[in-house]
C-alpha cells in the first residue's frame, strides 16, 4: 500500500509539473510580449517598459518560469496587475467560498445519489426503481446553473428562506455565511446525485449477476445479505473512478452557479482577471483549479487501491 | 449480425422509442431554423417586449422584443453545432488514439494513457477559460474546449472495447493472413467497438449541450447577436424575477433536449450490449 | 429414504422449455453424476434442487427435499460449488472471512478460527492461505476454497457443478480425488454434474444422462458405461475413446520445419526504475517436423505450450534460435519470417466462437489469408475458397452468412477451411476440439486425418488430452516449465514414460 502511495505521489508530482508548464506556456510565452497584451494597443511605451520590468520579463522564459514555481511552493504567486494585492491573498479569500461549495456538494450528492442507486439495484424493475431512474434521468439533463435560478426563484423569492445570493465572510457571521451557500451546494448536489445513484445502480445490477454472489446466496445468505455484505463492496468500485471524473465537472459547476447567486468565488476572480487581462491571476487560478482536480484524482486512487486488494498488489488500476 | 435487426429491436425498446421521436423533433427544429424561422431574430420591437404566450408568439417575446420560439429554434440549432462539432473533434482524435494504443501496447500506450489522464484534469470550463483569455469569447472556444475534454473519453472508450478484441483468435487470424495491426484496427476492431463509440457519442452530445450551456451562460461561448440555449439564460437572468419564464422556457428545452439524446444512448447500449439485456446465463 | 427426490421436474424461460421432466433420487451417502453436454439443462436441474433458479425461470413438477423444516437449506444441508473458480469468489475479501461467514450462518457459536483453520486443512491447502486474497491464488486453490466454503456448513448433500472444468488435467484429478475424499469421510451425499463422462466414472455410482433437456438414459455408472443402451449415450462414450488414425497411403517425408534453441522470456509488468525480472518461458527448445508428419504437443498448463505453438506459426518471435521451415531460415540473428514461409503455413485455433469476426460474413473471413498471395487472380481465388469448403465438407452457399448462423461444429470446419486455402504444407492445431461438444469431435478428428492422408499436411496438434493425442500424433514432446523434457513415438512416450511430468499427466487421465 506504501509502495502504491509512493508511486502514484511521483505521478501526481510529474502531471502537476508539465501541467504547471503548459499553463505557463500558454498564458506567458504565447501571448509574445505579456506586457504588451496585459495593457493593451493603446498603452503607452513606458508604461509597457515599466510593466515588463515589474513582471521579469528581462529574464529568460525558463527562469520565469522557475521563478513561479519556486513562489507556488513558498506562496508566493505575485502581486495581481489589476488589484495591486498579493494573489495568494486573493485566493486564500476566495477559497472560503469555492472550497466549501465544491466539498459540501461532493459530500451532499454522495449521501443522497448511493443509497438511492443501492435501493433502486435491490428493487430492481419495481415501481420505485423505474420512478427514481425516472428522476435520474431527468435530473441528469438539468443545468445546475438553470435549476440554482428556480431554487432561488422558489426558496428565494417566494418563500424567503434563505438569501437570493451575495456572501458574508465566515468571520462576520458563520452562520448567514453558510446559509448562503445552501442553495448553491443543493444546485450543484442535485445533478451529480442523480448521475451518482444511476452508476451505482447500473453498477450493482451488474455485480448481482456475478458468480461470487451466487456462492454468497449458496452459503446461505439471503439475497439483500449477499448485495449488503459482497455486492456494495465491488459495485463501489467503477462508482469511485466516476466520483473523480465528476469532482472536476463539480468544479466546472462552482464556477458557473457563484454566478447565479453572486458568491465571491474562485470563477469571479478569474472572469474580472479575463477581462482586466490580468495574466497573474489567471495562470495562478487555472493552476490551482487543476492541481485540485488533480488532487481528487490521487485520492480516488488511494481509495480504490483501499478497497480493492488487486490493485495495492498490482500497482496500478488497468485502465478502460 | 444486420444492421437492420439491431435498429429493429432497438425499435421495440420504449425508452430508445421516446429518445429517437425528442431527438429527431429537436434535430428537426434545428434544422427549419437554418432557412425559415417563424419571426427574424434581429429584429429588436421595444414595445412588444416580454410579451406573454400569444397566438402570434407561441412562447411570447423577449427583453428586445423579439419572438421567442424563433429564438429557441435558433438557439437549439447552434447549441446542437458545438455540441455536434465537440463530438467529431473528440471522436476524430480520440478514436486513432485509443486504438493505436490497443494496436501497439508499449510505450506508446503507456505516452497516450498519460496524455488521457492529463487531459481530464483539464475540464472543458478550464480549457474555455485559457482559450477565451487569449482570443476572447465566442462559440468557437466553447467548441474546441469541449472537444479537447471529449478526446480522452473517446480514446478511452476505443482502446477498451478494442483490447479485448485484440485477444481474439481472428485478429490472430487476421496476422496470420499478413495484414498489418493498422490494416487489423480499420477491417476487425473499428467495426466491432463502432457500437461502442455510437453509444458515447449519443452520451458526449448530451453532455456538450450542457456544456455549450454553462459555458455560454458565463460568458465564454456563443456571443450576441447570436443565440444559444445557454446565452438566452444569460439574457434572461437580469429579468427573471420579474419575468421567470424567460428563462424557464430555454432551460426546459435543454432539458428535454438533453434528455431525448440520453434515452436514445440508453436504448442503443441496452441493444446493443447484449450483457446489460441477459436475462439469466448459465 | 432418499435425501432428495426430484419428480418430472420442468423448467423453461417464458415459452422456451429447457428441461424436461426429469427425475432422480440421491440417497444419503450416495454419489450421483449427471452428463450432459452443453444447453442440456443440468446447471438449471442443479440450481432448482438448492432452490437457486432465478425468478423469471418457471417450474414445474415436485423437489423433495429430506431435511428438518424452518432451517437453512442453502449451506447447512446442502453445499455447492461452481465451475469458474476465477469468479466465484468476493474478490475484496480474504478467503479466510469467507468460510468463516458460512460458518456465523449456520453454526454460531464455535470457534470460527479454529475451524476455518481446519477446514483449510481438509481441502489439503497450507493454513496460511486464510489471510489471502483470492486473486492470490491458483484456480486450483480457489476451488479448494470454494469447497471449504460449501462444507462448512457440514450439508449432508454436495452438490458440483463442473467444478473442475476450467482446470488443468492434473489440477483436475487432484480436486476430484478430494472431493471423492471428503465425500466419504462425512458419509455426504454428490450430486456431480460434467460434461466429462471420464470424471464421472471417477467419482459417481449412478450416472444420469440428459440430452437436450431430456434424461436419455439412467442406471449404475458401470452398467451405464459397460452396456450403454441409448445411441447418445453410445456417441458420448465412444467420443471418450477416441478412434486411432495412421497414415495408410502416403508415408511421412524429410524434415519441413526444425527449430534449433529457441529461447523466449516475458518481462514482467513493474515500474521503470525497478529492477526487471522475467519469466522463462522458453528456454532452449530444439524440435523437427517432418512433412505429412502429426506431432502432438502436450504438458500442463503453462509449461510454455502455447507460446512455443505461436513462435511456429509466427504470431511471435523468440529472442534467441533459428527456425528453418520450407527451406527458409529465419529468427532473431536471420530476420523475420518472410511472406513466403507465412504462406506455407496455417494454424486453426481453439475456440470456433472466437474464430470468426462476427461482423464479416464467411466469404470476408475465408478470403482474408489469400492476402498473401496477391499474384492470384479472381477466378483462382474463387477456386481456391470453394475447394477449401469441399474439402471439409461444406458448400459454397454458406460462405454469405455471418458466423452466429453457425454451429460449433460447423465453425470448427469452417476454420480448418480458412487454414487450408493456402493449401500449406504445416497447420498448427491449438487445441482444435476441446471447445467443441463430445459428441461432435470425433467428426472433426476425422476430418483432419483424412485432410492429411489425402494432401500430405503436417500438423502440431497441441492438446491437453492425451487420449486424442494418442490417436492422432505420430510422434509427442511432452514439455515442463518452458523446456521439451520427453520426445518419441507417442505409444513408447505413453507406455514407457522417462518423465516425472509425463507419468504425473498420464495418472491424471480419466479413462472411461
Amino acid at each position: 500500500m506504501i509502495g502504491f502511495a509512493a508511486k502514484r505521489i511521483f505521478g501526481v508530482a510529474v502531471t502537476l509539473l508539465v501541467a504547471a508548464a503548459i499553463i505557463f506556456f500558454l498564458l506567458d510565452i504565447l501571448p509574445g510580449d505579456p506586457a504588451r497584451f496585459m495593457l493593451g494597443i493603446n498603452a503607452t511605451d513606458d508604461a509597457v517598459a515599466a510593466l515588463r520590468t515589474e513582471l521579469g520579463l528581462d529574464q529568460s522564459a525558463f527562469n520565469r518560469f522557475f521563478i513561479w514555481l519556486f513562489g507556488l511552493f513558498q506562496g508566493d504567486l505575485g502581486i495581481s496587475f489589476s488589484q495591486r494585492m498579493p494573489v495568494t491573498q486573493l485566493m486564500a479569500e476566495r477559497l472560503q467560498v469555492s472550497l466549501p461549495l465544491a466539498l459540501g456538494a461532493l459530500t451532499l450528492s454522495t449521501l443522497i445519489g448511493l443509497p438511492i442507486g443501492i435501493i433502486a439495484a435491490q428493487n430492481r424493475g419495481k415501481l420505485g426503481d423505474t420512478l427514481a431512474m425516472i428522476l435520474a434521468q431527468v435530473g441528469i439533463a438539468i443545468p445546475n446553473f438553470w435549476f440554482a435560478m428556480l431554487l432561488v426563484l422558489a426558496f428565494a423569492v417566494t418563500w424567503r428562506i434563505f438569501p437570493p445570493g451575495g456572501f458574508v465572510p465566515w468571520s462576520d457571521d458563520p452562520l448567514l455565511a453558510a446559509r448562503s451557500l445552501v442553495l448553491p451546494i443543493i444546485a450543484l448536489a442535485l445533478p451529480q446525485a442523480a448521475i451518482l445513484a444511476r452508476v451505482m445502480r447500473t453498477s450493482l445490477v451488474d455485480v448481482m449477476q456475478a458468480d461470487f454472489i451466487r456462492t454468497a446466496r449458496a452459503k446461505g445468505l439471503t439475497q439483500s445479505q449477499a448485495i449488503w455484505r459482497h455486492g456494495v463492496r465491488n459495485a463501489l468500485l467503477p462508482v469511485l473512478t466516476i466520483m473523480g471524473l465528476q469532482f472536476a465537472f463539480l468544479i466546472a459547476g462552482t464556477i458557473i452557479v457563484e454566478n447565479v447567486f453572486y458568491l465571491p468565488g474562485l470563477g469571479r476572480l478569474i472572469f474580472s482577471a479575463i477581462s482586466a487581462r490580468d495574466l497573474i491571476v489567471v495562470r495562478s487560478a487555472i493552476l490551482v483549479l487543476v492541481a485540485m482536480v488533480i488532487l481528487v484524482m490521487f485520492i480516488v486512487d488511494l481509495a480504490y487501491a483501499f478497497v480493492d486488494p488487486r490493485i495495492r498488489a498490482g500497482g496500478g488500476r488497468s485502465d478502460g | 449480425m444486420a444492421e437492420q435487426s439491431t435498429f429493429a429491436r432497438a425499435l421495440s425498446h420504449p425508452s430508445f422509442r421516446v429518445g429517437l421521436l425528442g431527438s429527431f423533433i429537436f434535430i428537426l427544429l434545428a434544422l427549419i431554423s437554418v432557412v425559415w424561422t417563424p419571426y427574424a431574430t434581429d429584429i429588436v420591437d421595444i414595445p412588444n417586449r416580454f410579451g406573454s404566450f400569444s397566438a402570434s408568439n407561441w412562447l411570447g417575446t423577449d427583453y428586445l422584443g423579439r419572438d421567442q420560439f424563433s429564438l429557441l429554434m435558433v438557439g437549439i440549432a447552434s447549441s446542437l453545432k458545438v455540441a455536434l462539432l465537440a463530438v467529431a473533434i473528440g471522436a476524430l482524435v480520440g478514436v486513432p488514439l485509443g486504438l493505436m494504443a490497443a494496436a501497439q501496447r508499449g510505450w506508446l500506450e503507456a505516452i497516450i494513457l498519460r496524455f488521457n489522464d492529463f487531459i481530464f484534469a483539464f475540464p472543458a470550463i478550464i480549457s474555455a477559460i485559457i482559450i477565451t483569455t487569449l482570443f476572447g469569447p465566442s462559440a468557437i472556444n466553447a467548441m474546441v474546449a469541449i472537444g479537447i475534454f471529449n478526446i480522452p473519453v473517446f480514446a478511452r472508450v476505443a482502446r477498451g472495447g478494442a483490447l479485448s478484441l485484440w485477444t481474439l483468435e481472428y485478429v490472430d487470424a487476421a496476422k496470420l493472413s499478413g495484414l498489418t495491426s493498422a490494416q487489423i484496427s480499420l477491417r476487425h476492431i473499428l467495426p466491432n467497438v463502432a457500437s461502442l463509440l455510437i453509444v458515447q457519442a449519443t452520451i458526449q452530445l448530451s453532455l456538450g449541450v450542457l456544456a455549450e450551456a454553462g459555458l455560454s451562460y458565463i460568458g465564454l461561448g456563443t456571443q450576441p447577436p447570436d443565440t444559444s440555449l445557454g446565452l438566452m439564460l444569460k439574457e434572461a437572468q437580469s429579468f427573471f424575477f420579474g419575468f421567470p419564464m424567460q428563462a424557464i422556457i430555454p432551460g426546459l428545452a435543454i432539458v428535454l433536449f438533453v434528455i431525448s439524446f440520453n434515452l436514445l444512448g440508453d436504448g442503443l447500449r441496452d441493444t446493443l450490449d447484449p450483457k446489460l439485456t441477459r436475462v439469466s446465463t448459465l | 429414504m432418499s435425501l432428495v427426490e426430484v419428480k418430472d421436474l420442468s423448467i423453461s424461460f417464458g415459452d422456451h422449455a429447457v428441461v424436461h421432466a426429469i427425475s432422480l433420487s440421491i440417497d444419503p451417502g450416495q454419489r450421483v453424476g449427471v452428463v450432459g453436454e452443453s444447453g442440456s439443462g443440468k446447471s438449471l436441474t442443479a440450481l432448482s434442487i438448492i432452490d437457486l433458479l432465478p425468478e423469471s425461470d418457471k417450474t414445474k413438477g415436485d423437489i423433495v427435499r429430506n431435511v428438518p423444516t424452518g432451517e437453512s437449506l442453502r449451506g447447512k444441508h446442502i453445499g455447492m460449488v461452481f465451475q469458474e473458480p476465477m469468479t466465484a469468489l468476493n474478490p475484496l475479501m480474504k478467503v479466510g472471512d469467507q468460510i468463516r461467514e458460512a460458518l456465523e450462518l449456520h453454526l454460531p457459536g464455535i470457534d470460527f478460527v479454529a475451524r476455518v483453520a481446519e477446514l483449510i486443512e481438509e481441502v489439503e491447502l497450507p493454513p496460511s492461505v486464510a489471510n489471502r486474497y483470492p486473486h492470490e491464488l491458483s484456480g486450483g486453490q480457489r476451488q479448494r476454497i470454494g469447497l471449504a466454503i460449501a462444507l462448512a456448513g457440514e450439508p449432508e448433500l454436495l452438490i458440483a457443478d463442473e467444478p473442475t472444468s476450467a482446470l488443468d488435467m492434473i489440477t483436475q484429478a487432484q480436486i476430484i480425488a478430494l472431493i471423492k475424499r471428503v465425500c466419504k469421510a462425512h458419509n455426504m451425499a454428490l450430486l456431480f454434474i460434467s460434461h466429462d463422462l471420464g470424471a464421472v466414472a471417477a467419482l459417481c455410482d449412478f450416472v444420469h444422462v440428459l440430452e437436450r433437456g431430456k434424461q436419455v438414459e439412467s442406471g449404475t455408472t458401470s452398467s451405464v458405461l459397460k452396456s450403454p443402451q441409448q445411441a447418445y449415450t453410445k456417441r458420448l462414450i465412444a467420443a471418450a475413446k477416441p478412434t486411432r488414425r495412421r497414415l495408410t497411403t502416403r508415408t511421412i517425408g524429410p524434415p519441413l520445419l526444425e527449430l534449433d534453441g529457441i529461447s523466449k522470456r516475458f518481462k514482467l509488468p513493474g515500474p521503470i526504475w525497478a529492477k526487471k525480472s522475467y519469466v522463462q518461458a522458453l528456454s532452449d527448445i530444439s524440435l523437427t517436423i517432418r512433412e505429412a508428419e502429426c506431432v502432438g504437443l502436450v504438458g500442463p498448463s503453462g509449461c510454455g505450450k502455447t507460446t512455443l505453438s505461436r513462435i511456429i506459426a509466427g504470431l511471435q518471435t523468440a529472442q534467441r534460435g533459428t527456425i528453418q521451415f520450407d527451406g527458409h531460415a529465419y529468427g532473431r540473428k536471420l530476420g523475420e519470417m518472410p511472406r513466403a514461409a507465412r504462406r506455407e503455413l496455417s494454424m486453426v485455433f481453439q475456440d470456433p466462437f472466437g474464430s470468426f469476426d462476427p461482423r464479416l460474413n464467411m466469404a470476408q473471413s475465408l478470403y482474408e489469408p489469400l492476402n498473401l498471395m496477391p499474384e492470384l487472380d479472381h477466378a483462382e481465388r474463387r477456386e481456391r475458397v470453394h475447394m477449401a469448403l469441399e474439402r471439409v465438407g461444406l458448400t459454397p452457399e454458406m460462405l454469405k452468412r455471418h458466423p452466429h448462423a453457425f454451429s460449433g461444429g460447423q465453425r470448427q470446419r469452417l476454420a480448418i477451411a480458412r487454414a487450408l486455402v493456402l493449401r500449406p504444407k504445416l497447420v498448427v492445431l491449438d487445441e482444435p476440439v476441446s471447445a467443441l461438444d463430445v459428441s461432435i469431435r470425433g467428426d472433426v478428428l476425422e476430418l483432419l486425418a483424412d485432410l492429411r492422408e489425402n494432401f500430405g499436411i503436417a500438423y502440431l496438434f497441441v492438446s491437453h488430452d492425451l487420449d486424442v493425442v494418442r490417436a492422432v500424433a505420430d510422434r509427442v514432446l511432452v514439455m515442463d516449465k518452458g523446456k521439451i523434457v520427453e520426445q518419441g513415438d507417442v505409444d513408447t512416450v505413453f507406455d514407457a514414460p522417462q518423465a516425472e511430468i509425463t507419468q504425473r499427466l498420464l495418472d491424471a487421465r480419466l479413462g472411461v
